[in-house]
């Protein structure tokens, strides 16, 4: 005989009792195990499609709109011996079957052969031939198509110039290209290629890299760069790439002009910006700025001279700085009969932000008149402006503004024809500056003399002086980022943890009420064992290894159900609860480690239960342990008990109290804190009240009164099904209440839609005014509509679809005068002003600092920040920008966008032609019909047009989905308490076996006898449903007085009725059949 | 003196405040029987228990061998108890998941002393035999009847060789026949081992059989007859 025999003897002997232990331990190694399981394969599932989406791609190098030569990467890699791959990505929409099958937000990849280094090794593609498209499966499968079918791409024409330039033409924004599918790419062939951060596939065409740039009418161009290094060779790369790029590269130009005597610097996006201008004179403090300009007349004495160019520089003999004096060539003077000191208005255009026209007119002083000889007949000094510079005559400009035809003279087809752009005035180059700097730049040439430098010193000078970084070029170690994103991103093991944290409670509580329930059976022979001399450790040692005997199979099980779970919580992810994951790469990852991990946590938490209930019941002396009678004494544990309960009781008042009287709006987490707090003092004050109960001796006895007695018998055992009964109940109805109306009060101006009716995305910018009569006229909407428009930068989403941890979400530049009054704010800084929290963000802070916003939900979840902090981006120009976030929206259809002022957005990225973001309203007609008549309307753009209040409720149903979770597993969780109380309800019955003999003796009917019993279970569940009830009800005050949030109560009131009724069914039943045994037989048992 | 009780009071909390024992002194020598009678309530159970420090007085003290016992850790009282105190209660307590021999060898397996464990073994054997239960040394308490249960109650209790064997109300739950034959057995392994026997009963009958006899009455031990 042995302690370890003792324990084999005791497993067996009471085996049914262990039994129920064992599934209470089952069930909470099941959740606490499968949650850890489900969070590790979302974690591998996030990092599976990070690898699919980049394949062998380590490092991203690429600029915001600028294009480079495709042969630089070639000579990085000659340089690092390393695999790269250059690709020119632009945005594009398709369609198949004729145009009945279309397709937005395309992503076009130019390749070439060096992409093949990006895919597994036995994996051999190739670039597709001219005319052929390599697609994504999921591309192919929404326009129906297989190898050798046709696909008509429409493509964002690629271009170095800024599409909203002055004087550029619109016309050409776009370029079909039609397409045989060649091969449809599985997510292995990288046909989920992604740069950004995102684990939802991107619809991808591959096409050649040469094919693309000849229908861009580029040359040898791409605008990015992967790299594959093994190596941590982000620094070797940077210099690689700053030492062989060039001044093409730069998107700058080196000429000789005036028979060389001059060089020349030029951009081939027009404008020259200040930031190069300042380079260029540092390097040659000679060097002269040129602006030239169209403009639209030049008036003398009533005549004209309409559409000619004008240039300001280094012209007027002195250079005197700011003045009005123009200097005119012969030709002009002739042509307007004008003298030296008449006046000249002279009249153009201020273009402004969306292609809005100004004219706008001046008064100069004619100085002198020029022969059009040396400086004064140069006609480089007009920019390369595409669709003007190569026009045949003057009627086929595409100026990209208004050029009335009739106005144009056969003369003036002359001088065109003769002497192409060269400019027929000049003025002093700070005048024209003042008068036609723009967000593009602040000159169209730099001259220098070639006197003062060589031409070779010149171009590496530039070269040293202009980093690739300054043009907003970057470099990203974008596996890393992607990896880091996958692992920070959505903790599914901690969310499936909070969201099944009641379960495992209720898991808990179930297993310590069956162990207790057990260790009950054995208190006499634990007493004895006090007795005979064992001393505590001895009795704690046997009882805890029987536990931990009793535990270990649970934990197996556990473990193995773990498994289980985790398949049917990815089934459901595959599909009922599809919207919280978007993906179809979910894949179910075992770890051994997470599985004992699992394991070990349950039993650790087991043991704790079970070395916290021995202690406690070998406090009891050996003859009450025997006799299985708690002691009477003084509880010391009531005085604690009760500073508990009024101290939370108190803190949860005093919070909602302060909310309620001084708070602007009702906040959620308070009143949810304020509401658990109150459950807790719920719960301890009934604790309070059914010890003080087994303590009074003087009360008159009555039904009432017996019951309430029998109850404080086992208090701990009614406080458990309280707590089971209170908790769950808790959670169902706050999480009922707290699940949203999809729809309601979505046509508010307060609302997460703002009270618009559509929110549109466009593949292509749209670049004009929209709120202009004529422009919507243009665009074929025939019934007048308002507009939005919001420009947009390159960025990850942000918001709840995207389970990455995002750390550049999308900057959105917004006007906000024109959203004053509309979403609603729920967190602030001081900066935002609470009477028009919109102006705020107009103007910048200290520093430099640009205020942003966003909806609350991403700066909490989707950026694990707070209102208050700081997001760092880089710039256009490569600088760092700094966004504060000053304000908090409530949900809203900006998810996953930071919200900036438009002119600070176009301070920093000046070069963002057009915007691709609109909110609309106006729409008279049925919303469907109106969608389909913009998606008519902007059918060339790529539309993607949503309904504003779907958009939202796709936002909502995210959130919803999470609670519907929730209330499963809540709805589970009730389950296990229900069957706490079934069995503590078997348990009474049977202890109190000699008190039903003698009362069925002494003359009870059984059916007394039930409703004794029965009403003493009634009690316990009422009370439990009771306390969760009221303190739900507080908790979720704030969702239930919200206009946006529809309170579910009949799905919480029909849960509590399943919950009572349950409930009911059990005590019914197990009381019914206790009564049903022989009333000899029971006394007899006793 | 083996046994001491010197002033012994203790009141119960939850009661009014008359104390169940109160300033009590008794002594045991070896060998001895005691008998302590007295009503329900009066205390004798607590006494009892005090006496195999399974419980604590308010005040007093308790000498084993001339040593203060009470003075002692909980972890030495109860090795104290384990190997000097044999204890019988009204009710068997016998572990219903163990055979008659193992029942009797439980109290061996909290003992430390390997060379006196090995020995048990042997005298769980004898003492077994001795009571008349061998052929049911490997049946489970549930097929026993209540006097052969209390009969394996006393060989547990005097497995480990105690000096003092402390019966609580031992024929309490036996017919007639089996309280003769447990107060029979008592008396017997006295005499045989030299154990002293205090028992706490409401039977006069016992009472008589024992060389002293003490009533329980308002706190204090009392000759009886």
């Amino acid at each position: 005989m042995n302690l370890l025999h003792l324990i084999y003897r005791s497993l067996f002997y009471y085996w049914k009792s262990h039994l129920t232990v064992v599934i209470g331990v089952a069930i909470c190694t099941m959740v606490i195990t499968g949650t850890l399981i489900v969070g590790d394969s979302i974690r591998s599932s996030l990092e599976l499609t990070t690898q699919l989406r980049l394949g062998k791609t380590e490092y991203l190098f690429s600029g915001i709109d600028r294009y480079f030569r495709s042969t630089l990467a070639e000579e990085v890699k000659k340089e690092l011996q390393i695999d790269v791959a250059p690709i020119l990505q632009l945005n594009g929409f398709a369609s198949s079957q004729g145009g009945q099958l279309k397709l937005n937000n395309v992503q076009v990849i130019g390749i070439d052969n060096q992409f093949q280094s990006f895919l597994p090794d036995d994996i051999k593609l190739g670039s597709p031939a001219n005319g052929e498209a390599y697609i994504s499966e999921n591309l192919a499968q929404r326009l129906q198509l297989k190898e050798g079918d046709a696909l008509l791409l429409r493509v964002e024409k690629a271009s170095q110039i800024p599409k909203n330039a002055p004087f550029v033409t619109d016309q050409e924004n776009q370029v079909s290209i039609r397409l045989t599918v060649k091969k449809i790419l599985s997510p292995i062939e990288l046909g989920r290629f992604n740069l950004k951060t995102s684990q939802t596939a991107p619809f991808n065409v591959f096409l050649s890299l040469t094919f693309l740039n000849e229908e861009m009418d580029l040359s040898e161009k791409a605008n990015k760069i992967l790299f594959h290094s093994t190596l941590d060779n982000e620094q070797n790369i940077r210099e690689a790439i700053r030492k062989h790029f060039t001044l093409e590269d730069r998107a700058l130009n080196v000429i000789s002009v005036m028979d060389s005597s001059l060089f020349e610097i030029t951009s081939e996006r027009i404008f020259l910006d200040s930031a190069i201008t300042k380079k260029v004179n540092e390097i040659v403090p000679q060097a002269k700025e040129i602006l030239t300009y169209m403009i639209n007349s030049f008036e003398v004495h009533g005549k004209e001279t309409p559409y000619s160019f004008l240039s300001a520089g280094p012209f007027l003999n002195p250079d005197s700085g700011l003045n009005y004096e123009v200097i005119i060539n012969s030709w002009m003077a002739a042509d307007l009969n004008a003298s030296i000191g008449d006046s000249m208005k002279i009249s153009y255009f201020i273009i402004g932000p969306l292609r809005q026209l100004l004219e706008e007119s001046h008064w100069f002083i004619i100085t002198d008149i020029v022969k059009m000889e040396g400086i004064y007949n140069d006609r480089t000094l007009m920019p390369d402006l595409p669709g003007m510079s190569d026009a045949g005559n003057c009627r086929d400009w595409e100026a990209g503004v208004p050029i009335e035809l009739d106005r144009i003279r056969d003369k003036d087809e002359d001088y065109w024809n003769n002497y192409r752009g060269t400019p027929k005035a000049f003025i002093n180059y700070e005048t024209g500056k003042k008068l036609w700097q723009n967000r593009y730049g602040v000159s169209t040439a730099i001259r220098i003399p070639s006197s003062t430098i060589d031409k070779e010193t010149l171009e590496n000078n530039l070269s040293q002086a202009i980093s690739p970084e300054s043009l907003g070029f970057t470099l990203h170690p974008v596996k890393k980022e992607g990896l880091t994103a996958a692992s920070g991103g959505v903790d599914f093991g901690q969310l499936f943890m909070g969201l099944s944290f009641f379960l495992l409670v209720a898991g808990l509580i179930l297993m310590a009420l069956l162990f207790n329930l057990h260790l009950e059976k054995r208190m006499g022979e634990i007493g004895t064992l006090k007795a005979l001399g064992y001393s505590y450790s001895s009795i704690r040692k046997i009882i805890l290894s029987e536990g931990l005997f009793i535990a270990i199979p649970g934990v197996i099980i556990g473990g193995i159900f773990a498994i289980l779970y985790n398949k049917i919580i990815f089934y459901a992810l595959n599909t009922v609860w599809y919207a919280i994951v978007l993906t179809d790469i979910l894949q179910e990852v075992i770890l051994v480690k997470t599985l004992l991990l699992g394991m070990a946590i349950s039993l650790l938490l087991i043991s704790v239960s079970i070395w916290y209930n021995v202690n406690r019941r070998l406090k009891e002396t050996s003859s009450s342990l025997q006799r299985n009678l708690k002691e009477s004494k003084k509880n010391n544990r009531l005085g604690w008990l009760k500073v508990g309960a009024w101290s939370t009781a108190f803190i949860a008042i005093a919070m909602l109290g302060y909310e309620a009287i001084f708070g602007q709006i009702l906040n959620t987490g308070i009143f949810f804190t304020g509401g658990g707090l109150l459950l807790v003092s719920f719960i301890l004050l009934f604790s309070i009240l059914i010890k003080k109960e087994g303590m009074m001796s003087n009360e008159e006895l009555t039904q009432v009164s017996l019951i309430r007695k029998n109850l404080s018998r086992n208090p701990a055992r009614s406080f458990r099904i309280v707590i089971l009964f209170a908790l769950g109940t808790f959670i169902i109805i706050s999480t009922g209440l707290n699940k949203k109306d999809l729809h309601q009060g979505a046509n508010e101006p307060t609302s997460g839609t703002g009270g618009f009716q559509f929110y549109m995305e466009t593949t292509m910018p749209v670049l004009k005014d929209l709120n202009n009569p004529q422009n919507q006229l243009d665009q074929g909407i025939e019934n007048p509509l308002e507009f939005i428009q919001l420009r947009k930068s390159e960025g990850d989403d942000a918001s709840c679809l995207n389970l990455n941890r995002v750390v550049s979400p999308r900057i959105l530049g917004i006007p906000p005068e024109q959203l004053s009054g509309r979403f609603t704010f729920i967190k602030s800084t001081e900066d935002l002003d609470p009477e028009n929290p919109w102006i705020s963000i107009q103007k910048e802070l200290a520093g430099g600092v640009i205020p942003a916003v966003l909806d609350q939900t991403v700066i909490q979840w989707g950026l694990g920040k707070k209102v208050g902090d700081t997001l760092i981006y880089r710039d256009e120009a490569g600088d760092e920008m700094k966004l504060k976030i000053i304000g908090g929206l409530a949900n809203s259809i900006f998810q996953g966008n930071v919200l900036i002022d438009n002119q600070l957005f176009l301070k920093h990225f000046p070069s963002n032609s057009g915007s691709n973001v609109f909110l609309i309203n106006g729409a008279t007609e049925e919303l469907d019909q109106s969608r389909d008549e913009l998606a008519r309307s902007f059918r060339n753009e790529g539309a993607e047009i949503e309904i504003a209040a779907d958009r939202l409720a796709m936002f909502n149903q995210v959130e919803n989905t999470y609670l519907s979770i929730f209330l499963l597993l809540g709805g589970l969780a009730m389950i296990l308490g229900t069957v706490g109380l079934g069995v503590s309800l078997a348990r009474n019955i049977q202890d109190r076996g000699r008190e039903i003999g003698i009362l069925r003796a002494v003359g009870y009917q059984k059916s007394k006898i039930l409703q004794i019993i029965a009403y003493e279970h009634l009690a316990l569940l009422l009370v439990g449903t009771l306390i969760g009830a009221i303190t739900a009800f507080v908790a979720t005050l704030p969702s239930i007085l919200s206009e946006f949030v529809q309170a579910s109560w009949q799905t919480a009131a029909m849960i509590v009725v399943l919950i009572l009724l349950n409930g009911l069914l059990w005590i019914y039943g197990i009381s019914r059949n206790y009564l049903r045994k022989d009333l000899l037989l029971t006394l007899r048992e006793e | 003196m083996l046994l001491k009780v010197q002033h012994i009071t203790k009141t119960y909390l939850s009661e009014n405040s008359t104390p169940v024992l109160l300033n009590l002194d008794m002594e045991l020598d070896s060998g001895q029987t005691m008998a302590i009678l007295g009503p329900s309530g009066s205390g004798k159970s607590t006494l009892l228990n005090i006496i195999g420090t399974l419980d604590k007085p308010d005040s007093g003290a308790l000498f084993f061998n001339d040593k203060n016992i009470l003075d002692l850790s909980d972890k030495d009282l109860a090795s104290f108890r384990n190997r000097e105190i044999g204890f019988v209660f009204q009710s068997h307590h016998l572990l219903p998941q163990c055979t008659v021999m193992e029942n009797v060898m439980i109290p061996t397996l909290a003992v430390k002393d390997e060379a006196f464990k090995k020995q048990c073994k042997t005298r769980a054997m004898e003492l077994i035999h001795e009571v008349g239960l061998w052929d049911h040394k490997d049946k489970f308490p549930g097929t026993l009847s209540g006097g052969e249960c209390q009969r394996v109650a006393v060989v547990r209790a005097l497995i480990n060789k105690p000096r003092i064997l402390l019966a609580d109300e031992p024929t309490g739950s036996l017919d007639r026949e089996n309280a003769h034959a447990i107060t029979a057995l008592l008396l017997k392994l006295n005499g045989e081992f030299n154990t002293s026997l205090i028992v706490v009963t409401h039977s006069e009958e016992i009472g008589k059989q024992m060389a002293n006899a003490f009533k329980l009455l308002d706190g204090q031990l009392k000759p009886w007859k």
